[in-house]
């Protein structure tokens, strides 16, 4: 039988999510006789691939290049996940959106810098205007919130999609 | 400045009326409501001081919180001084729909107003020189007319920005009496 | 004189008082209805909307915080249009303000997030508000912050009728309300709070709390105000 695909990234967040995956401990086992993991952090890939069955999607959608990732990733993937509270509800990244992005930048690289104050330009990706939920720029088909989601929650979900169903996180449901 | 005119702070003749108010409205349902428009209207600049609300807190005995809440709850009430001309566009659905944002946008550059900063719907600007208010509204129930602006009290239908800055230039170009 | 009425809640036949509201009855009866606004030893206001109940022969929703129970009421607790419409009063609320549960003091503790776990909200489906909202920290022992708040007027009504005090009420309306102390005093400036705190006990979320606590450490002593507020009646 073929290995489910899995795939990972995370956009805007801390990458607490990603640490709350590899707590799984022997979990992961399990997990890996079933599934590959063909993108991510933790693997060389240098681009979100074709045929991916589950994505598990960390962070908030902050700048063009989330925006791309996840753009990309949906239309690769069968099943989206959105990992951790930063991906359901733009969680700490959003608490910037009350301020212009134009205002922020200058608040942390001019008045906020010590030294080389000056919005940088080069080699950064754009900040969009507001951190967003991912379901806000594509389509998710499973949220899983928690800051991060425990670990638990995650296997409990991977578990389920693995064997071709729909998770129902029930009392795993935490935010937070 | 005629006599009875509430200014802040509450002066002894002005506390006077304030009291001669209160005493009239006193035991009716609502009285606060009363009380408060009553006020407003005796004010100069139409508006309700804080110090003013303090005052009528302390008479009537009610919570300042509860005081406040009224007055920050009717439309009708303002708490800074109007100016000497009103302009209310309508933001309602139907007036959006029919250009109402440009209108108001439109007035407030007439009038050199400063962008309200976080992008607000709402508006109630006053010009420094106190001689126009610009407010939004939220329905004028005259939908058909849309967009619909109400200036000094009358209400105007189909309103293009043209016949707008011409009638507000006329009342900037009247004198001051 | 206290009138004795029957009941049906779910279909238990239920014996209540009149002038009882069914939700009295029904948690008398442990039976759930979610509700949000509603305090024990408090007056109800009917302000959330999480607690609407179908009672038979009505055609609409009633709260069943505020409807009194009669005779031969029969009441229904749930269904999946009540779960449906409890699902998008909690969403709501949840987009209104800025809730980041991960740097929150109330999280694990906060009724609005138990709701949203409970009914099964795993994500929200109307666009966040993302308001710029202030924080309230001049008052030396507790915070108000704006961007937790729920407006249920909780604070408000203990403030109110428990403390005797009437510091809090609701400023403004519509989407622009907001949790005023007096004339829109600071806090810490109020000349009528007495620092009783019984406020921050009251408040469900995260909105008001006490200094010095870090996130998921404020824990609130609820039953407190509303055993002072029975005793305060019975006197
Ligand atoms: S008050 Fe705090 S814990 Fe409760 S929902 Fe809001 S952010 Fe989360
Ligand atoms: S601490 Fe006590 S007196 Fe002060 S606002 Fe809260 S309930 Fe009112
Ligand atoms: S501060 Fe707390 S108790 Fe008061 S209205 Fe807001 S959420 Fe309710
Ligand atoms: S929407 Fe403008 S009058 Fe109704
Ligand atoms: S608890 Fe009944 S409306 Fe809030």
């Amino acid at each position: 039988m073929d290995k489910v695909k899995i795939g990972t990234c995370w956009l805007d967040g801390c990458s607490g999510c990603h640490m709350s995956l590899l707590d799984l401990d022997e979990g992961i086992v399990g997990v890996l006789e079933k599934a590959d993991i063909v993108f991510g952090p933790l693997v060389d890939a240098q681009e979100w691939p074709e045929g991916v069955d589950v994505a598990l999607i960390e962070g908030a959608v902050s700048s063009q290049d989330d925006l791309d990732l996840a753009l990309t990733a949906r239309e690769r993937s069968k099943i989206v996940v959105a990992l951790g509270d930063c991906a359901v509800t733009g969680n700490v990244p959003s608490m910037r959106n009350g301020i212009p992005t134009r205002k922020l930048l200058e608040r942390v690289y001019v008045e906020g810098a010590t030294e080389g104050r000056g919005v940088p330009t080069d080699g950064v990706p754009a900040l969009l205007k507001q951190a967003e939920p991912l379901h806000s720029a594509i389509k998710v088909d499973v949220h899983v919130p928690g800051c991060p989601p425990k670990p638990d929650a995650i296997l409990f979900v991977v578990g389920a999609l693995l064997e071709g169903r729909m998770p129902d996180l029930g009392s795993k449901l935490r935010f937070g | 400045m005629t006599a009875g005119l509430v200014t802040a702070p509450p002066r002894s003749e002005d506390r006077d009326l304030i009291d001669r108010i209160i005493g009239e409205q006193a035991g009716h349902t609502g009285a606060l409501l009363g009380i408060l428009a009553k006020l407003q209207d005796h004010n100069r600049d139409k508006y309700l001081p804080m110090e003013t609300l303090e005052y009528v807190a302390k008479r009537t005995g009610l919570p300042e919180s509860q005081v406040y809440s009224v007055a920050t709850f009717f439309a009708l009430f303002n708490l800074d001084p109007q100016g000497k001309h009103t302009v209310a566009i309508c933001r309602g659905t139907a007036c959006h729909t029919r250009g109402s944002r440009a209108l108001l946008e439109r007035v407030k550059l007439q009038l050199g107003m400063q962008e309200t900063g976080d992008g607000a719907d709402k508006v109630a600007l006053t010009t420094p020189d106190r001689r126009f208010t610009i407010r939004t509204v939220a329905c004028f129930g005259q939908c058909a007319l849309a967009p619909v602006a109400e200036i000094d009290h009358s209400i105007r239908g189909h309103v293009t920005e043209q016949a707008l800055i011409r009638e507000v230039e006329g009342l900037r170009r009247e004198r001051v009496r | 004189m206290t009138e004795k009425v029957k009941v049906r809640i779910d279909g238990e036949v239920i014996a209540a008082t009149a002038g009882q509201t069914i939700l009295e009855v029904a948690r008398a009866n442990g039976k759930y209805i979610p509700a949000l606004c509603y305090m024990e030893g408090l007056s109800a206001v009917g302000a959330c909307r999480l607690c609407m109940v179908e009672v038979s022969g009505v055609a609409r929703l009633l709260p069943a915080c505020t409807t009194p129970v009669q005779e031969g009421l029969a009441v229904n607790t749930s269904s999946p249009q009540l779960e449906s419409y409890r699902k998008i009063a909690i969403e709501l609320l949840l987009v209104e303000r800025n809730h980041v549960c991960a740097v929150c003091v109330s999280s694990g503790h906060c009724e609005l997030q138990t709701l949203a776990q409970d009914h099964g909200v795993t994500y929200v489906r109307y666009p966040y508000n993302f308001p710029r909202l202030t924080v309230d920290a001049t008052h030396p022992r507790y915070v108000l912050d704006h961007n937790r708040c729920v407006l249920c007027s909780r604070c408000v009504r203990t403030c109110a009728e428990v403390e005797g005090a009437h510091v809090w009420d609701m400023a403004g309306r519509g989407i622009q309300t907001r949790l005023v102390s007096e004339l829109q005093r600071p806090w810490g400036e109020s000349t009528t709070c007495t620092s009783c705190g019984k406020c921050v006990q009251a408040c469900p979320t995260g909105a008001m709390a006490e200094k010095g606590w870090g996130v998921e450490e404020m824990t609130k002593k609820r039953a407190v105000v509303s055993r002072l507020s029975s005793i305060r009646e019975g006197q």
